[in-house]
């Protein structure tokens, strides 16, 4: 059952095997007791399999926090910080670089940590929230932490600091997968989901040319987790190389700035290893160390350059784009990096929850599912985001390869491709994980899209028995102040050539009087001959110079035949503009020219290419592009310059003026 | 630029507050515009003709040596301004229109006491190709300064004339406000002037004035770079003609 969601509605809390922790605290506190969870035990069924070898794994024993040695144990101390993190012996750094980046979101930590506390109310419980397959899920656990020598085997705290919240998180999320063998190698993706329910956007640094710094902030301003990889080093594990980073290692993108140096600007960016404190560090430009920060005189020096071995670190992009492999933004909609400021844009969501489809057998017949959707409207960059969750679920785990379990397509509703067999669709992207020795798979998977308007169909299979999942299919909404797709219209009930439409529409606007002025003008232009965003729109000065360019009297308004033959051009100039457009609503500044060839009142005038690059750079804006009004504002007064020279000048050849002559044809305009 | 963007939108507060402070500060009134014969020449005068251009070759851009000897020499102030310059402009050191209209419009913003619809990115265009003497369609540091400077001095003189605390000019405060910037006007300018920066009850308000006076400040050195014997009378071609009014 398909429905539109609103993402801040929420759902009800799922309680993980049917524990409550409210019930079984208080039942521990009536008791004296400390709690312990008969379904995640202090045995070697918790910890899995071939995680440990059987030696160590003998040597495990189980304690609580308040049992060893270091003092006091806290929940939290003063606030959490991804600095809390040290990697223990599961290569879960998948999931902790996630766990970096939200200690630096609020609105996620209150979520999934809740309020707990070593004394106030302690039974030697707690629970933790995770996001499944459109639900949140509270699982409960007991506060025995497998330790080896009076050190925790997994995550530990900080030296001197007795935060737990780190290890007890990570033994939540273990429960939740099975085992702390299941945080054994993961994909980013998994852990960024789980823990906000969001959106994967995935950076292929590689290939994509994306602007980092750029990229960073708007992620950062919009409340996203961002975590980045490495690829994998000479041998199947994850290992220090020489220039400090980490192979098959997944670190947290804590900030990106540009930077002032060597009379110049360089971009850098700001990483986390979840090894934490004494662990390696990148080594090259600008790490902790490096001569970069010693010549750089950038005012925010002293802000950003922290020298200690905490495992953040900062590197030059150009370096991050060669050495890492893939970023990972993970936002509440999604985040589209190829099309201007993203922040603003709207996106809806259908939600299809608890899909099961049956898998097709040999000589069966086929069994897909099949989800429609629709896009009203042309748009600019990615317009559609497909992201699919598999349910976690016992027999998933025996996954015999690490592809994604569900095969989908989208295409056009009632295409010809609709009865063909589908061929099977391998989805190739980064993984931090070896296939040999791992039964891993990825459980979220994203497509984006740029689709035209029409209607379509997310056609899915499995290649197992069965597979339940969400799909969650992302449109983007136009603009809310935009009506007509950015095309420019009259809106006019005669055709533009009529004399009868411009003096009726110019009746109404001077309401009874025989002239109107700027401010009526601009209302007059902006309703009737255009509707865009603001951007696009006429402005109150250039509707002044409008007006001073078309009427004669010197008076600042304009009267019934200045403002016919201002309409006439103005009927022009839009068939110019959509003649020469190089797409709806875009002329291109390196067009300009072509605009004044086809401009009818511009005949005769001779354009040299000097001027045509000043216009240029007077009229376009920083990608090149002109507006209506900006076209308009040009035409008109380069007719009315080239044609006052005319007027003026005696011998055809030059224009003789005295100072105030000069400044009074210079300035009204 | 997206880091100008970042800082104006309240990533950085120290700078809107320096900005501010820059914007407010009092001072001595320099003399007007119209009589700055030593200040910069605006862009336009790059776009006479070949025997004049060659008074008026910009300085080549300076060594690395001279640059930081510039920058020893600098007084405080203009030292604190040049490191929110570069701030403000990015890579390439220079401020484009849009980026000098979020300066304005977040300058703007913390005086409530001038009245104004904010400056349009239109207009910020004609201030930037006024202003632009090296035809790059930005303004580089001398250029801004010029510019940031002259909107403190009128600026002060727009609060002096503002005797009702309005936030605007009404037409008997604004003639002698334009002379207390510096320019003489005759009648017939001062109407036109009138016509096309006040509104229908013939107010100015705050961006209309500064966009009025930063035109007559480039247009008046323009005319001076013209008539280079001096005798009040100038000769422009076509084409001459049509770089100066277009570009502007």
């Amino acid at each position: 059952m398909a429905y539109y969601q609103e993402p801040s509605v929420e759902t009800s809390i799922i309680k993980f095997k049917d524990q409550d922790f409210t019930t079984l605290r208080d039942h521990c506190l009536s008791m004296g007791r400390t709690f312990k969870d008969e379904t995640f035990p202090a045995a070697d069924s918790s910890i899995g399999q071939k995680l440990l070898q059987e030696k160590r794994l003998s040597n495990v024993i189980w304690k609580r926090p308040q049992d060893l040695p270091g003092g006091p144990p806290h929940f939290i101390l003063d606030d959490i910080s991804r600095f809390d993190i040290q990697q223990g012996g599961a290569a879960d750094c998948w999931f902790l670089a996630a766990l970096g980046s939200l200690t630096q979101n609020p609105q996620y930590r209150q979520k999934i940590l809740m309020v707990q506390s070593f004394s106030h109310q302690y039974a030697g419980i707690f629970r933790f929230r995770f996001w499944q397959c459109g639900q949140w899920v509270e699982v409960v656990i007991d506060d025995r932490l497998p330790v080896q020598g009076d050190k925790c085997l997994f995550v530990r705290p900080r030296h001197q600091n007795q935060e737990f919240w780190p290890c007890l998180l990570e033994k939540a999320y273990a429960k939740l997968l099975g085992s702390y063998s299941d945080l054994h190698y993961g994909f980013l993706e998994d852990a960024l989901v789980d823990l906000t329910g969001g959106v994967i956007t995935n950076i292929h640094l590689h290939s994509s040319p994306v602007d980092l710094v750029k990229a960073v902030k708007t992620a950062t301003k919009a409340g996203s987790l961002i975590t980045c990889a490495t690829p994998s080093g000479p041998t199947d594990t994850a290992q220090a190389m020489e220039n400090g980073l980490v192979s098959l290692h997944a670190y947290t993108v804590t900030g990106a700035e540009q930077i002032q140096y060597r009379r110049g600007w360089e971009e850098i960016i700001s990483l986390w290893n979840p090894w934490g404190w004494g662990e390696a560090e990148w080594r090259g430009r600008w790490s902790d160390g490096s001569q970069e920060w010693e010549e750089t005189c950038d005012p925010r020096k002293s802000q950003l350059h922290k020298k200690r071995e905490d495992g953040e670190f900062w590197m030059s992009c150009q370096d991050f784009q060669q050495k890492f492999i893939a970023m990972f933004i993970c936002s509440e909609i999604p985040i589209t990096l190829d099309h201007g400021n993203t922040l603003h844009e709207g996106w809806s969501q259908i939600m299809f929850r608890k899909q099961v489809i049956l898998g097709n057998t040999a000589g069966g017949p086929r069994n897909d599912a099949q989800f429609n959707f629709s896009v009203q409207e042309p748009m600019e960059g990615t317009n559609v985001v497909v992201c699919v969750t598999v349910a976690v679920t016992p027999s998933n785990l025996k996954a015999e390869d690490a592809k994604f379990p569900l095969d989908f397509q989208v295409i056009l509703a009632g295409s010809q491709r609709f009865r063909e067999k589908f061929p099977p669709v391998f989805f190739s992207s980064f993984r931090n994980t070896v296939q040999s020795s791992n039964n891993k798979f990825r459980r979220n998977f994203t497509m984006t899209y740029h689709l035209s308007p029409g209607n379509y169909v997310v056609v899915a299979q499995t290649r197992r028995k069965s597979a339940e999942f969400l799909l969650r299919i992302f449109l983007k909404m136009p603009d809310s102040d935009r009506h007509l797709s950015s095309h420019f219209n009259l809106r006019m009930k005669g055709s533009p050539s009529e004399h009868g439409s411009q003096q009726s529409i110019f009746n109404r606007y001077a309401q009874q009087r025989l002239d109107i002025d700027a401010t009526q003008l601009q209302g007059l232009l902006n309703q009737e001959l255009l509707t865009g965003p603001p951007g696009d729109m006429f402005s109150l000065d250039e509707c002044r110079s409008l007006v001073a360019l078309m009427e004669l009297k010197v008076n600042g308004r304009l009267d019934q035949e200045e403002f016919a033959r201002l309409w006439k051009r103005l009927v022009h100039y839009q068939h110019v503009f959509q003649k020469v457009q190089t797409s709806p609503g875009v002329l291109l500044s390196s067009d300009l020219w072509k605009a004044i060839e086809n401009t009818d009142f511009l005949r005769g005038i001779f354009i040299s290419r000097e001027l045509l690059h000043l216009v240029t750079l007077r009229y376009s804006d920083s990608v090149g592009r002109v507006s209506f009004p900006s076209l308009v504002c040009f035409l008109m007064r380069l007719e009315a310059m080239a044609k006052t020279f005319r007027n003026l000048s005696k011998d055809g050849k030059g224009l003789y003026l005295t100072e105030m002559e000069w400044m009074s044809l210079v300035m009204y305009n | 630029m997206f880091l100008a963007k970042a800082l104006l939108e309240g990533a950085d507060r120290g700078l809107g507050e320096a900005l501010g402070g820059l914007f407010g500060g009092g001072g001595q009134r320099r003399e007007g515009g119209g009589r700055n014969i030593g200040g910069i020449v605006g862009g336009i005068v790059n776009f006479i003709s070949e025997a004049a251009a060659a008074q008026y070759t910009p300085e080549p851009p300076p060594t690395q040596q001279h640059f930081t000897s510039v920058e020893a020499s600098e007084s405080e102030e203009v030292r604190r301004f040049r490191q929110q310059f570069t701030q403000l402009a990015g890579p390439d050191m220079e401020v484009g229109a849009t980026d000098l209209m979020n300066i304005l419009n977040k300058v703007l913003s913390k005086h409530k006491d001038l009245k104004t619809d904010g400056f349009s990115l239109d207009t910020c265009r004609s201030i930037v190709s006024v202003m632009d003497s090296d035809t790059t369609g930005k303004l580089g540091f001398e250029e801004f300064k010029y510019l940031w400077n002259n909107i403190k001095k009128w600026q002060c003189v727009y609060k002096q004339y503002d005797r009702d605390h309005s936030g605007s000019l009404g037409s008997s405060q604004l003639r002698g406000a334009l002379q207390a910037a510096g320019f003489q006007l005759n009648e017939q300018l001062y109407q036109m002037i009138v016509r096309r920066y006040a509104n229908e009850d013939g107010d100015m308000d705050f961006n209309n004035f500064i966009s009025c006076l930063v035109r007559l400040d480039a247009m008046f050195r323009a005319f001076k770079s013209l008539d280079r014997d001096r005798d009040g009378l100038i000769q422009v071609s076509i084409k001459e003609w049509l770089q100066l009014t277009m570009y502007s």
